[in-house]
Formats: structure tokens, sequence, C-alpha cells
């Protein structure tokens, strides 16, 4: 990702401690954290304001689950990729997420490489999607 | 003269068959006597009428002699066999004669269109029995110089009145035994000097009557042995009749003694009369005399001169005396049981039958049972109705009065004794003596009452009949209601009507009925049908009220009636099972029907209140393992999940030597670590609270009243008294209930204060949570289920499923008091300070 724009990201998680130490991970690796929103609804507005590379957001929270709120986002913004990242390994979960298209589905828990590597892929295969380098 | 006691001899008789031959011999006799005194009456022209008179009076005595030894072996026979309370192992068969049955007599029949004719032959009897005795006591006061004039008439009446009170009463039946054993004294003496003398060869100097002047001839010696012999035989008959034993007991020679004894005294009677009377040359006085008690009680005197002495003639006048009040007595009680015959039927029971005097009415004549009853009812009737001429020929007023009955009187006898074989003819005899009897004493009644002295025996009469009134009315009205009760026609009528009512209608109703219920269907109870029956036996229970008797001429009336009465019974019996089966059935039902809805509620509701229970525990525990869930979701795992990326970070930043970094994060780690374990054992108290199981309940109970009041900002105070040993179970309810009861204090009752109480009481312990909030209307179970108080009711739930008892107090304004109590392990026992 050197000599290029730094990759755009929206993080959208209930709980802010974990919020907070992804959106350090992402910042730590080079990633540009537009912004942290801590309810469903919350990142879909920020999301349809900063227009991020990618949105990584958590399934269950208050309000609107994540599985909505990345079924919202890609009716809105088809070019924005989600990746679920949910304490559930539940495969109904993984299935309903599938179902709307998100990305990836993770598994909170999973190393800080698992998910940096599975988020860079993601952003690679949605830019290759939109014809950018 | 001698005469028996007739009823009052009590042998005990030994069978049918002896007694029908005792009874058939004498009768013989008597056939022989009659015809030749008829025959002597009327072979007496030279005679004044007068004398004709007294010597036919002289005959009827010497009948009545016959009559009333002949009732008291007769009486004798019988008494034993219907003697009060025989054993039924003792009862004799004892068949009437046909021809002496008169339920068998189809001229009773033609009779009994008039019951008059029945009820007059019973009551001829009765006054036959009354002027024989009457007669018989005025022979023996005369005969013992008692008195002249009316005295022996009066005194006879005495003796009257006091022998049908004897008779009548129990309680004097002693007296009647003094009086027999004296009888049998006075002539076992006589007897004795009687053989003595005639071994002296005294005899015949002692039968030369005084009051026959110069030198007897052969046919004056003879008349007087003749006469003589036939008082000694006929005394001796009448010992052996009623000395002790009987003639059961000494066998059949005595029987053969006893009636050869009566047979031949009327042998020498009918012997002498003919030939006193062909003698000639006799004065009517001394004829009269030679059949008087006067010359009897000469005769007596010279024959015990051997034995006397000088006082013979004494003692004479007392054998007589004594003799004739027991012929007299024998009398009483011929004509007793001959009017008890008629009208109760004392006849023994045939094994198998219903006994006579266990009538369920309980009119057992106890008076018939002891009385004699002659098989021959007429012979007895005639012997008293010479009694009655022989004395109405001593009192002398009216000799064709005394002629007539004499002469009825012998009539009757020999018809009786004459009685033919023939079925037929034997069957109507004994009924036509009956009617002869029936119109002859109305007729002596009215004779006698223009006789002198007749006036004392009508007296004697009423004052005996009162006595039996005032002694014995149910008797008396028993007479009453068979002489004016219905025919026996009638009554075989009522009886058929009876019997084809039961077998055609009311017994087939029954069935009907009986078995229509066995079926299970309701009961029908043949009303019309048994109204009839009731209708038809009325009458027959009506006759049977008037006594036994109603019902005797036959056997079937009294099965009848008690197959009525029976029947009766059982359909009352039925149609009260089935009323009260009814009644109770459909007072059950109701009931039952009561209950099982009263059950099925309770059961809906039971049934309502578990299943919201079910559910309300159900999803309390969906909802406890989804709090949880969250809980683990929001809590743990995320700070996990973020402590692990921290430390991927820390990796990170330390490979970029970033060690002020790395140092930052590691001191995060350890903070947010730090954070998660106390949360992790938060939420391990929620779910179960350690100090419960460390400390104790009430150290547990503390710890969450304090936590409690400061999240509420309610006071609260505990206390706690020792209450023994809660199983850990129940400890966890406790705490529960408290939790739960403080958690409603919280939420609902705007409380300042609040206490928790907790005490032994009885085997337990008891928790009270109060508080001083707005209370509120204690609902019910159901209530609380619909209302949606499930905290309330999860907690009695809990605390009846550890054997506890819950109660909520509470009303608007007045707080709520929550009480819980538990049974403890270990009964608290306060310390005792010596």
């Amino acid at each position: 990702m050197t000599g290029s724009r730094m990759p755009r990201l929206v993080v959208v998680d209930d709980d802010n401690l974990l919020a907070e130490e992804l959106a350090g991970l992402f910042t730590d690796v080079g990633y540009e954290v537009t912004g942290v929103a801590n309810g469903a609804r919350l990142g879909i507005a920020l999301v349809d304001r900063t227009h991020p590379d990618v949105v990584v957001m958590d399934v269950r929270m208050d309000g609107m689950s994540g599985t909505e709120a990345a079924g919202v986002l890609q009716r809105r913004h088809p070019n924005v990729p989600v990746v679920l990242l949910s304490a559930y390994s539940d495969e109904g979960i993984r299935k309903a997420a599938q179902d709307v298209n998100v990305a990836a589905y993770l598994v909170k828990g999973c190393s800080a490489g698992e998910l940096l590597s599975t988020v860079g892929s993601v952003i690679k295969l949605s830019q290759a999607r939109r014809g950018k380098p | 003269m001698t005469l028996l006691p007739s009823g009052t001899g009590g042998p005990a008789g030994n069978g049918e068959r002896a007694s029908a031959r005792l009874s058939a011999r004498p009768g013989l006799a008597v056939v022989l006597a009659a015809p030749v005194s008829l025959v002597a009456l009327c072979w007496l022209p030279r005679y004044a009428p007068a004398d004709r008179l007294a010597l036919g009076a002289s005959l009827a005595a010497a009948t009545v002699v016959v009559a009333a030894a002949l009732g008291g072996l007769e009486g004798g026979e019988r008494r034993g066999q219907a003697g009060p309370g025989p054993s039924p192992k003792k009862e004799v068969v004892a068949p009437r004669p046909a021809w002496a049955d008169p339920a068998a007599l189809s001229i009773d029949r033609w009779l009994a269109r008039w019951p008059g004719v029945a009820g007059a032959g019973a009551i001829s009897w009765w006054v036959a029995r009354l002027g024989g005795a009457g007669l018989l006591s005025a022979l023996a006061f005369g005969a013992a110089g008692v008195g002249h004039g009316a005295a022996p008439s009066a005194l006879a009446a005495l003796v009257v009145v006091a022998l049908v009170l004897v008779s009548v009463s129990s309680y004097l039946r002693p007296l009647m035994a003094v009086a027999l054993a004296t009888v049998a004294a006075a002539g076992a003496v006589v007897t004795v000097a009687g053989i003595v003398a005639l071994c002296r060869g005294r005899l015949t100097a002692a039968l030369l009557p005084a009051a026959v002047g110069g030198p007897p001839g052969p046919a004056l010696i003879a008349v007087h042995s003749a006469t003589t012999v036939a008082l000694l035989c006929l005394l001796a008959a009448g010992l052996l009749a009623v000395g002790p034993g009987g003639p059961k007991a000494r066998g059949r020679g005595a029987r053969w003694a006893m009636s050869a004894g009566a047979g031949t005294a009327v042998a020498c009677w009918a012997l002498a009369v003919p030939i006193l009377v062909r003698a000639g040359g006799l004065s009517p006085a001394g004829v009269a005399r030679l059949g008087g008690p006067r010359a009897l009680t000469t005769a007596l005197a010279t024959v015990l001169g051997p034995l006397a002495g000088g006082d013979a003639a004494g003692m004479a006048r007392g054998v007589v005396l004594v003799t004739c009040l027991a012929g007299a007595f024998g009398a009483v009680g011929a004509a007793t049981g001959v009017a008890g015959k008629w009208l109760y039927d004392v006849r023994p029971a045939r094994r198998g039958r219903l006994r006579p005097g266990a009538h369920d009415d309980g009119t057992t004549p106890a008076l018939l049972a002891r009385s004699s009853a002659p098989r021959h009812p007429a012979l007895a009737a005639a012997g008293a109705t010479g009694l009655l001429a022989g004395g109405v020929a001593l009192v002398g007023p009216r000799p064709w009065l005394v002629v007539a009955l004499g002469g009825l009187a012998t009539g009757a006898l020999a018809l009786t004794a004459l009685a033919p074989p023939s079925p037929g003819r034997r069957q109507r005899l004994p009924r036509l003596l009956r009617v002869a009897v029936a119109l002859i004493w109305p007729l002596a009644l009215v004779g006698a009452l223009a006789g002198v002295g007749v006036w004392a025996l009508v007296g004697a009469g009423g004052l005996a009949v009162a006595g039996v009134v005032a002694v014995r009315p149910r008797r008396a009205r028993a007479a009453l209601a068979e002489v004016f009760g219905p025919t026996h026609r009638q009554r075989a009528a009522q009886l058929e009507r009876v019997a084809g009512t039961l077998a055609h209608k009311a017994l087939p109703g029954l069935a009907s009925a009986l078995e229509a219920l066995s079926a299970g269907e309701q009961l029908r109870l043949p009303a019309t049908e048994l109204a009839e029956l009731r209708a038809a036996a009325r009458p027959l229970e009506a006759a049977l009220a008037g006594g036994p008797h109603a019902a005797r001429q036959s056997r079937m009336s009294d099965a009848l009636l008690e197959v009525f009465k029976q029947v009766a019974r059982l359909a009352a019996a039925v149609e009260a099972v089935a009323r009260v089966d009814t009644n109770r059935l459909e007072e059950l039902v109701e009931v039952r029907v009561g209950a099982l809805a009263h059950a099925n509620r309770n059961l809906v509701d039971s049934q309502w209140r578990r299943r919201q229970l079910l559910d309300r525990t159900v999803r309390a525990a969906e909802e406890e393992r989804a709090r949880i869930a969250a809980n683990l979701h929001d809590g743990p795992i995320q700070r996990l999940a973020a402590l692990g990326l921290v430390l991927d970070r820390c990796r990170l930043r330390m490979d970029r030597e970033d060690k002020d970094g790395a140092r930052e994060l590691v001191k995060r780690a350890r903070t947010e670590l730090s954070e998660e374990i106390r949360s992790l054992r938060q939420l391990m108290s929620e779910l179960r609270p350690p100090i419960l199981d460390e400390g104790g309940l009430e150290a547990a109970l503390r710890d969450h009243l304090s936590s409690w009041s400061s999240a509420s900002g309610i006071e609260v105070r505990l206390e706690a008294a020792p209450y023994g040993l809660l199983s850990l179970d129940s400890e966890t309810v406790v705490y529960r209930v408290v939790q739960e009861a403080l958690a409603n204090v919280a939420k609902h009752s705007r409380a300042k204060l609040t206490t928790v109480t907790m005490s032994h009481s009885g085997n337990g312990v008891q928790i009270v949570v109060r508080d001083d909030g707005k209370g509120f209307d204690a609902p019910s179970q159901p209530d609380l289920l619909r209302g949606g108080h499930f905290g309330l009711v999860v907690m009695r739930e809990r605390v009846e499923l550890a054997s506890g008892r819950f109660e909520i107090h509470s009303a608007p304004r007045t707080g709520t008091e929550v009480v819980a109590w538990l049974p403890t392990i270990t009964a608290y026992r306060p310390v005792e300070v010596a």
C-alpha cells in the first residue's frame, strides 16, 4: 500500500474498548480510520458521509445488527466491502452474512495478522473490481 | 256320689290312638245307659208324674257323673298334649278324628251362614261350665248338710266364682293342684274303707238304706249294691285319672282300668235303675234319696264305719263334699276346654305347621293351654246339661223341664256315641250335636230362671262372666268377635281374594319391579296391585285381630295372612330401599356433580397456573441464559478480543522497537485484564453468591441488603435470631425470596424502611420482609398469575416446593409483609444458662 492513498476504514462496534483497539491497530499499520461508530445506524451514517474503502463492523449490536447494517450498506454503497467481526461462530450467522454479500466474516479473538490480512485482501479485491490499481 | 274332675286331672296323653280309645268306651257306656233310662222313664206308669220326674232327675245326675268322668279322662289326654309351652320334640301328632273336625264338615259351612249359631254354642259351653259347677257345688254342700234352703245355692255360687277365677288365673294354679291332691286322698280313703268293709261282710248291711223301712228284698239290695259299686268305680277311675303320673306313666293297664271303672259305673247305673223301677214298693221320696246325695253320704258313713267309728258320718260328709267340689271343678275345666276349643282351637300343632298359640299377635290363650279340651265337646256339653238338669231336679220346681233337659242331654250323648262310621254321617253328627246344645242351653237357662234357687245360679253365672271379662278382657272380646264375626263362607271368600291377589297381581308385580330394579331401571312398585292386596287382606286382618279362632276354620288362613304380611313387608322394604336409593343417588349425583365441577375448576386453574409457571420458568431460564450469554458476549468476549488485539498491537510495536508504545499497551492490557476478572466475578456472584456458601445465609443476606440499600436508597434492617440449621437448598430459597421481595419493594412499594426478620418458629425458620410502603390488595394465587405477578408466584412455588409455607399480607397504605416459613434440618434449642 506504499505509494498510494492510505486505505480508508470505518470501525463499527458497540463495545467502545474493542472499537478503540481496532481503530488503534488499523492506524498502527497505516490505515486511515475515518470514523469509529458504536452502533449500526451511526456506522451507516458514517459510511454515507466518509465513503470508506472498507467497513469493519460488529454483528450483535443494539438497535440494528451488523448483518442488517451490512445489507443496508450493500444497497447504498455496493462498492464498499464490509467485514463482519462477530463473537459468534455459528454457521447460521455466517450464512446470514453471506446472504447480504459481506466481504468477509471473522470471529472475534482472531489474531491481528489474520484480521489485517483479511481486510487487506478485501480492499484489494474491491479495488480490482472497481478497476483501480 | 263321686264325681271326677274332668278338667283338672292332668295325666299326659301318649298319643291320639290311646286317647281315642279312652273317649270311645265311656261313650259306649253312656249309650247303653241312656236308652235304658229312657225306657225306665217310660215304664213308670204306676208312679205319679212327680215321682217319674224325680227318677229322671236321678238318671240325669248319673249321666252327669259319667259325662264329667269322660270329660276328665279326655281332658287329661288333651291337656297333656296341648299343655303350655311344650317343646317341639315332645309335641304329639294328634290327628283329630274326621268326624270330630268341624272344619271338615259341610254342614259347618251351612251353619256358618248364621254366625250366631256357633257363637251361641260357645256361650252355651260357658254356661254349662258355670251351671255345672254351681250344681255340683250345691250338691256337695247339700250332701254335707251345710245350711238349709238357699244356703247351698249361695255357697255354690261362691264356689263357681272362685273356680272361674282359679281357672282363668295362672297365679291360682297351685290351688288346683292342692284340690286334686285332696280329692285323690279322699278317694283313696273311701276305696280302702270299701274294700275293708267288703272283706268283713258288712257291705250288704252298709248298702241297706236307712230310708227304706223293713227288711230289704233282693231287688233293693241289688239296687243299692249297683249304685254303690258304680260310685266307687267312678271314684276309682277318677282317682286314676287325676292321680300323679297319669295314665301314660302307669301304662296301658291303668288306662284300661279307668275305662273299665267308668264303664262299670255306668253299667251299674243302667242295671240298677230298671231293677229299682221293677222292685216297686218304693216311695218316690225313697227313690229320690237313692239317687241323691244323702243316700250316698249314708252309704259312705256305713262303709267308713269300721275305720272311723263314731266319726264315720262326718268323714262321709267330708268325702262327698270334697269329691263333689272337685267334680264341679272338673266340670268347669271341661266346659272351659270346650269353650276354648270352640274359640281358639287348641289342637296340638302338627310338625311343620303353624303352632296354635304361636300367633304372632301374642294371643296365645294360656287359659286354654292349661285347660282341658275334650275331644267330644258334645259329651261334655251333654254332661253339663245333665248337671243342670240334676240340679234343677234337686231343687225340684219344674219336673217337666228337668225331664226335657235330661232327655235332650241323653239323646245328644247317644248321637255322639252312635256316630256311624260313614264319613259323611260322621261329619254331620257333631255339628248336629252342637246345634242341639246351642238350642238346649238357652232353653235350660230360661227354664232355670223360673226355678227356686236358680237366681243364685244365674247370679253366679253373671259374676263369673264379669270376672272373666275383668280378668281377661281380650279373651272376652275375642269370644264376642267370634260370635259376631264373619261367617266361614265370608272368610273363605276373603281368603280366596287375598290368595288370588297375591298370586296373580301382587307377587308378579313385585317380581317384575325387582327384576327391573336389578336391571338398573327405575323402581316402579305395583302400587295398584299392592293396594288391592291390602284392601283384600284388611277384613282378614280384622278377623284375626278378634282372636286366633277367627282363622281356625282353615289353617291356610293363618299361612296366607302370614304370606300377605310378608309380601307387604317385602314391598315396603323394596320401596324403602328404592326410595332411599333414588334419593341418595340423586343427592350423591348432585354432590358429585358439584364436587366434580369444583374439582374441575380447581384442576383447570391448577393446570393454567402450572402452565403459566412452566412458561414463566422456561422463559425465565431462557432469559437467564440469554442474559448470561449477553453478558458473556458483551463483557468477557469483547474484552478478551480487545485484549488480544492489544497484545497483537504490542507485538507489532515491539517489532518496530517502539518500546514505549509497547509498554503502554501492556499496561492497558493489564488494566483491562483486571477489569475483566472483576466483571466475571460479579457475574459469578449473580449466579450464586459465594458468600452464601462460605459465610452462610445471614452473611449473604447482610451483604445483599447492604448492596440493595445502596442501590435503592431504602433503609433496611436485618433482625436475625437463632433458628437452627437450614439445608443448603432452603438457604438458597430464603435468599432468593428475600432477594425477590426486596426487588419488589424497590420496584413498587415506595417504602422508606424495610425490615427483614428471621426467627425460630416451630420446627423451622420464619422470614418476614416488611416494608412501610403503599401496600396493595393482596391477590390470590390465580389473580397473581392473571395479573402477571410472576415474582410472587415464583416465591410461593419455591417455598412450597421446599415444604414451606408462604403468605402475603398487605393492604393499601399499610405496607406489605411477605412471610415465608421453611423447615429446618436441626431444630433450634435455646442454650440453657445454668
